[in-house]
C-alpha cells in the first residue's frame, strides 16, 4: 500500500511557490513544442535536460515531468487544428479531432482532448501511487535472469509495436541502439570495446547527445525537407465539455486510462500505441461505432486520455526497475541518473519520497496543462502560426549548444550530429527511433546481466529459461520474435505469378 | 528507387555492419589467462547482437516485397522533387556545417548569427515549399527579419550558457 504520509509532503512540496513556478513554465513550454508539428517530447525532453542540468534534482525532474505531460498533451492542439500529430503520440487524435474541426467543432474538440487527457493522466497516476511500491517490491527478487529477459523483452516489444507494418525494421532500430551501447569500456574487465584507442569514445556514446541527435536533429531535417505548408483549420465554438457530455463517456475515459496505462507499463511501447489500442478499445465498445473516423467525440476521448494515461504508466518501470516505458521516459531515465537518482527496485526503500515526488509534480502538471488548455486556446494557436523556417535554426542551435553544455566537449556535438544524419536517412525509409534509443538505453543492463547471470550458473541457461518471471517472459520474448519470423521466412519464398 | 530496392541495399548494409561487429567482438582480448570462460569475456554480448543484427539484415535484403515495395515512397520524400532535394541538401548542409565547422572553429556569436542568418534567407528567399510560391515580405524585409533573430538567439543562448551555466562557450 502506498504511504499516504508521504503522498500529502510531496503534494504540500510541489504546491511551494517555486516548485508550482517550474510546473507551470515547463508545463507551458511543453505544450508548445508539443504544439509544434516535428518536435517531440522526446526532444523536447532531451533539450531540457541539458537546460536543467545545473538545477536541483528535485526541481529539474518536477521540469522534466511538466514537459513531458504538457509536451504528450499538447500534440492534440496540432492534429485538432492541422490534422498533423503535434507529437507521434496525437496521431489516433488526428482521426477525430479534424474531422470535429473541420465541421466548424474545433473548440470543442480541444476542450474534449484537455478534458480526456486530464482524465487519462489522473488514471495513470492512481494506478502509479498503487502499482509502483507492489512492482517496487517484487522486483527486489529480480536477478540478472530476469534483467536480461526484461531488457531485451523491451527491445523486441518495443521493435515490433512501434513498427507495426514492418517489425524488422524495428528490430533493426533496437539491436542498432543494442550495438551502440557496447561502445566504451565493460564492466567485467574494463576492456574499451570498439573505441579504436580513441579516447572520447573509451567512455561510450553519452545518451542525451544521442538522443537529441535522433529526436532533435533528424526531425527538424524531415522537417524542413517537408515542401508544404500544413493549413490552419477555424477555431470557434464552445470549449468546456458539457458534464452529461463527460458522464456519458466516463465508461470510455475509464477503459482508456486503463489501457494507456497498461500499454505505457510495457517497456519501450509508449504513449502512441496507448492511443491507440484506447482508440480501438473505444471503438469496439462503442454505440456509435460507424462514427469512428468520421468526428467521433468518443474517439477523440479515448485516444487523447491513452496518450495521457501512457506517461505516468511508462514512469512506472522507469523508477520501480530502471527501465524506460517509452521513449520520453528513457530521456527522463537518463536525467535522473545525470541528477544522481538511481531509480530500480530498491527506490521504494531509499527514496519513495521521490517517488511520491514525481506523482505530484504529474498531477501539477496535468492540472496547469487543463488550465492553459481552456484559458489560452487561441494564443496557443498563435504559435502555429510561426514558420518553421525561422524556428528550426533556433531549435537546432539549442541541439547543438545543448549537447556541447552537458560535458563541455565538441565530441558530443559531432555525436548528436552523427545520430541526427543516421536518423534522419533511417526515417525516410519507416525506421523507428523509439527501439534505437531504447536499445541503447538497455544495452548497458542488458551485457552486465546477461554475462553475469551466465557467471552465477557456470554457463549453463537453465535458470534464465527457468525461474518463473525469467520463464514468462523468455516465452513473450520468444513468442513475439517467433511469430514474426515465420511470416518473414514465408515471405522469402517467391510468390506464384498469376 | 522502389522501397523494395532501397531495403535490399540497407538490408545488406546492415548485414555487413553486424558481421563486421561481431568479427570485431572475436577480434577482443578473451582474458583466458584470467581463467575466463567464452561468456564472461567483453565481447560475448556485441558479438551475439552482430550476429543478430547481420540476421535481420540478411532477411531484409533477401525477402520478397511487400505491400508497397514497389512504391517510390521512401525515395520521393526526399530525392523526389527538385525541390525537397535541394531543401534536404541545403539543410544538410547548414546544419552539419555549423555544428562540425562552425561550432568550435569560430567565435561561438559569430557563427550562430551567420547560421541562423543564412538558414532562414535561404529557406524563405531561395528554396520556398512548393505551395508557398509568393512571397508576402521583401527581400530586404525578409533579410531584416532573420537577421534580428540570429542576432537575438545568438546574444540570448550565450548569455543563458554562459553567464547562468557558466558554461565557456566555444
Amino acid at each position: 500500500m502506498p504511504d499516504f504520509s508521504l503522498v500529502a509532503v510531496a503534494f504540500y512540496n510541489a504546491l511551494s511557490p517555486d516548485q508550482l513556478f517550474i510546473t507551470l513554465w515547463a508545463t507551458l513550454l511543453g505544450v508548445i513544442i508539443g504544439m509544434m508539428p516535428g518536435l517531440t517530447a522526446t526532444m523536447g525532453l532531451a533539450l531540457l535536460t541539458t537546460l536543467t542540468f545545473q538545477m536541483e534534482s528535485g526541481s529539474a525532474i518536477t521540469a522534466l515531468l511538466g514537459m513531458y505531460v504538457g509536451a504528450i498533451y499538447g500534440g492534440s492542439r496540432t492534429a485538432i487544428i492541422l490534422n498533423m500529430p503535434g507529437t507521434p503520440a496525437s496521431a489516433a487524435t488526428t482521426l477525430d479531432g479534424y474531422p470535429l474541426a473541420r465541421q466548424s467543432r474545433a473548440r470543442e474538440a480541444l476542450g474534449l482532448a484537455t478534458i480526456g487527457s486530464l482524465f487519462g493522466t489522473l488514471v495513470g497516476v492512481l494506478l502509479l501511487v498503487f502499482t509502483a511500491p507492489l512492482l517496487a517490491g517484487y522486483a527486489l527478487k529480480f536477478g540478472s535472469y530476469e534483467f536480461f529477459w526484461l531488457a531485451l523483452f523491451g527491445v523486441v516489444i518495443s521493435g515490433r509495436l512501434t513498427s507495426m507494418d514492418d517489425p524488422l525494421k524495428g528490430w533493426i532500430a533496437g539491436f542498432l541502439g543494442l550495438i551502440i551501447a557496447m561502445v566504451g569500456q565493460e564492466q567485467v574487465f574494463a576492456y574499451a570495446r570498439y573505441s579504436f584507442d580513441y579516447q572520447p569514445l573509451t567512455g561510450g556514446v553519452s545518451l542525451i547527445p544521442a538522443m537529441v541527435g535522433a529526436f532533435g536533429l533528424a526531425e527538424i531535417l524531415s522537417n524542413i525537407t517537408g515542401s508544404k505548408t500544413p493549413i490552419i483549420a477555424e477555431n470557434k465554438g464552445r470549449i468546456l465539455p458539457r458534464f452529461r457530455e463527460l458522464l456519458r463517456y466516463s465508461p470510455t475515459i475509464g477503459r482508456s486510462g486503463v489501457a494507456g496505462t497498461l500499454m505505457g507499463l510495457i517497456p519501450g511501447v509508449g504513449e502512441d500505441i496507448g492511443a491507440w489500442v484506447s482508440y480501438a478499445i473505444a471503438k469496439r465498445f462503442s454505440r456509435e461505432k460507424e462514427m469512428f473516423g468520421k468526428g467521433s467525440k468518443e474517439g477523440l476521448i479515448a485516444a487523447e486520455t491513452g496518450n495521457s494515461a501512457a506517461v505516468p504508466g511508462a514512469i512506472i518501470p522507469v523508477l520501480t526497475l530502471g527501465i524506460p516505458g517509452s521513449a520520453p521516459s528513457a530521456v527522463l531515465l537518463a536525467a535522473m541518473v545525470i541528477h544522481g537518482i538511481q531509480p530500480g527496485p530498491l527506490i521504494m526503500i531509499q527514496s519513495a519520497g521521490m517517488v511520491y515526488g514525481v506523482v505530484a509534480a504529474i498531477v501539477l502538471s496535468a492540472i496547469a496543462m487543463t488550465l492553459y488548455g481552456i484559458l489560452l486556446t487561441s494564443p496557443l494557436l498563435l504559435v502555429l502560426r510561426i514558420p518553421r523556417e525561422r524556428l528550426l535554426p533556433i531549435i537546432f542551435v539549442l541541439c547543438v549548444v545543448g549537447s556541447f553544455a552537458i560535458a563541455a566537449r565538441e565530441f558530443d556535438v559531432w555525436i548528436m550530429l552523427a545520430f541526427g544524419s543516421f536518423g534522419f536517412v533511417l526515417r525516410q525509409m519507416n525506421y523507428p527511433m523509439a527501439p534505437l534509443v531504447l536499445g541503447l538505453v538497455l544495452g548497458e543492463i542488458l551485457d552486465k546481466s546477461l554475462r553475469r547471470g551466465l557467471i552465477l550458473s557456470e554457463g549453463s541457461l537453465e535458470p534464465f529459461l527457468t525461474r518463473p518471471v525469467s520463464a514468462v517472459l523468455a516465452i513473450a520474448t520468444l513468442a513475439s520474435i517467433a511469430a514474426i519470423a515465420i511470416a518473414g521466412f514465408k515471405s522469402l519464398r517467391p510468390k506464384k505469378q498469376g | 528507387m522502389t522501397n523494395h530496392r532501397l531495403d535490399r541495399i540497407t538490408g545488406f548494409v546492415f548485414a555487413l555492419l553486424g558481421a563486421w561487429v561481431a568479427y570485431g567482438a572475436w577480434r577482443m582480448p578473451r582474458f583466458e589467462d584470467r581463467g575466463a570462460q567464452l561468456y564472461e569475456t567483453p565481447g560475448f554480448t556485441p558479438g551475439l547482437l552482430g550476429c543478430a543484427l547481420a540476421l535481420c539484415g540478411l532477411v531484409l535484403a533477401f525477402r520478397s516485397a511487400g505491400p508497397n515495395g514497389q512504391s517510390r515512397e521512401y525515395w520521393n520524400e526526399v530525392m523526389g522533387s527538385s525541390i525537397t532535394r535541394r531543401r534536404a541538401l541545403a539543410a544538410v548542409g547548414l546544419t552539419l556545417g555549423y555544428g562540425a565547422v562552425l561550432f568550435g572553429s569560430v567565435p561561438y556569436l559569430i557563427a550562430t548569427f551567420g547560421f541562423i542568418f543564412c538558414f532562414i534567407g535561404i529557406f524563405e528567399l531561395v528554396l520556398t515549399p512548393v505551395d508557398k510560391p509568393q512571397r508576402s515580405a521583401s527581400v530586404p524585409q525578409v533579410l531584416g527579419v532573420a537577421a534580428a533573430i540570429a542576432l537575438v538567439v545568438a546574444f540570448t543562448t550565450q548569455y543563458i550558457f554562459k553567464t547562468l551555466f557558466l558554461i565557456q562557450l566555444p
